[in-house]
């Protein structure tokens, strides 16, 4: 099987394997704590979306354990960034929100893609008001994308290429843009 | 405003997420009211809040999904009996375990397991925290979306003896306006 088609069914087993819970759940609860860090912002678009930023981060670095201790057995670790970026895209958006998404537009140095995706359920039920037009709403997507990477020393740069709630195109698309592959280094800081 | 928005999202099937990624979520909403609120119940306030934002939305989706646009509960009795099986079910993925009746003003709602509490442990320095306030806030939101304001509560029941299980039943208690109540018997004598 070619390795994008085995990702994807590795993503699907996850899915099918996890316990779930009502996306619309999930999106309002999103919802309900984007509109508060908007509030205690002071309606400052640009802290909103660091602080989204950084609940997403916190969320990654957490999600990078489950990942791994669920499809461990099916391969090691990634050698390169390329990899990394499949096993993101097609592994780990499935498992835990069910999305299919793709990577596109590769660099040439292979250092740089967009991840693609057929759907957001962050972005359910969501309309944003023209004075909010620079809030990246699903910011914490792009945070707990990197947070995930940063946690296996791969860092950086996440941001929307493409953000439908903004009015850019149909799907969401994510930027990635490796800052370092942060190499293994002994002693291990525990 | 985009008119194809929210029909499309509202009659679409049910769809999920991974109950991790919700846990995450959840534990990054409560961490970030906890570094913003004084005490406990300030905090648990906090939660309440954001549980009435979504309780009232989801009452709304899934009231116009089961019974059309514009068609709701009027009478308390069934509201919160819909309350306990269907939107519980909907919500969190099973009914509340009962629903009893106190002193004609007083209801209570029990959920040996509920959802949001399912992967919470209080640390010792926030004593009787219970992070069910987010689902005592959700129903807080649907009644008085619905016109049956009140004031509701919660709280966990002491540990059965011998049960090792860790698990508490979470009580809401809902307190109802005296008005409310009297507009029920009217309504009872007709």
């Amino acid at each position: 099987m070619p390795a994008a088609a085995s990702r994807t069914a590795l993503g699907a087993a996850c899915w099918t394997a996890t316990e779930k819970v009502n996306a619309e759940l999930f999106a309002l609860t999103h919802g309900a704590f984007v509109r508060q860090i908007l509030r205690d912002h002071e309606d400052d678009v640009e802290c909103a979306n660091a602080a989204l930023e950084r609940v997403g981060r916190a969320m990654g670095a957490r999600m990078v354990e489950e990942f791994l201790s669920r499809t461990n057995a099916s391969g090691g670790a990634c050698a390169t960034f390329e990899e990394a970026m499949e096993m993101t895209t097609r592994v780990g958006l499935k498992m835990f929100l069910n999305v299919d998404a793709k990577t596109r537009d590769w660099s040439e140095e292979r250092d740089e893609c967009v991840i693609e995706m057929e759907s957001n359920p962050l972005a359910e039920f969501v309309e944003l008001p023209g004075k909010y037009g620079d809030l990246s709403y699903c910011n914490a997507l792009c945070g707990a994308i990197r947070g995930a990477l940063e946690t296996v020393r791969v860092r950086t740069t996440c941001a929307f290429e493409s953000d439908p709630l903004r009015g850019e195109g149909e799907r969401f698309a994510i930027r990635v843009k490796l800052l370092e592959l942060v190499p293994e280094e002994y002693p291990f800081d525990d | 405003m985009n008119a194809s928005t929210t029909p499309k999202t509202l009659t679409r099937g049910k769809r999920d997420v991974a109950l991790s990624a919700y846990a995450l979520l959840f534990s990054e909403l409560v961490q970030y009211h906890k570094s913003r609120a004084k005490d406990t119940s300030e905090l648990e306030r906090a939660l309440e809040d954001a549980g009435a934002d979504v309780g009232r939305r989801m009452y709304e989706a899934q009231s116009f999904r089961e019974r059309g646009p514009g068609k709701r509960e009027n009478r308390l009795l069934p509201l919160l009996q819909f309350i306990q099986s269907s939107f519980w079910k909907n919500a969190f993925g099973r009914a509340a375990d009962s629903l009893e009746v106190y002193d004609d003003d007083e209801y209570l709602l029990s959920d040996r397991d509920l959802l949001v509490n399912r992967f919470v442990s209080v640390p010792k320095d926030y004593g009787d925290l219970n992070c069910g306030a987010f689902a005592a806030g959700m129903v807080g939101g649907i009644l008085r979306s619905a016109g049956f304001p009140s004031k509701v509560s919660c709280y966990y029941s002491e540990q059965a003896p011998g049960d090792a299980s860790g698990r508490r039943t979470t009580n809401i208690l809902m307190k109802f306006e005296r008005e409310t109540i009297e507009r029920e018997k009217r309504l009872d004598g007709r």
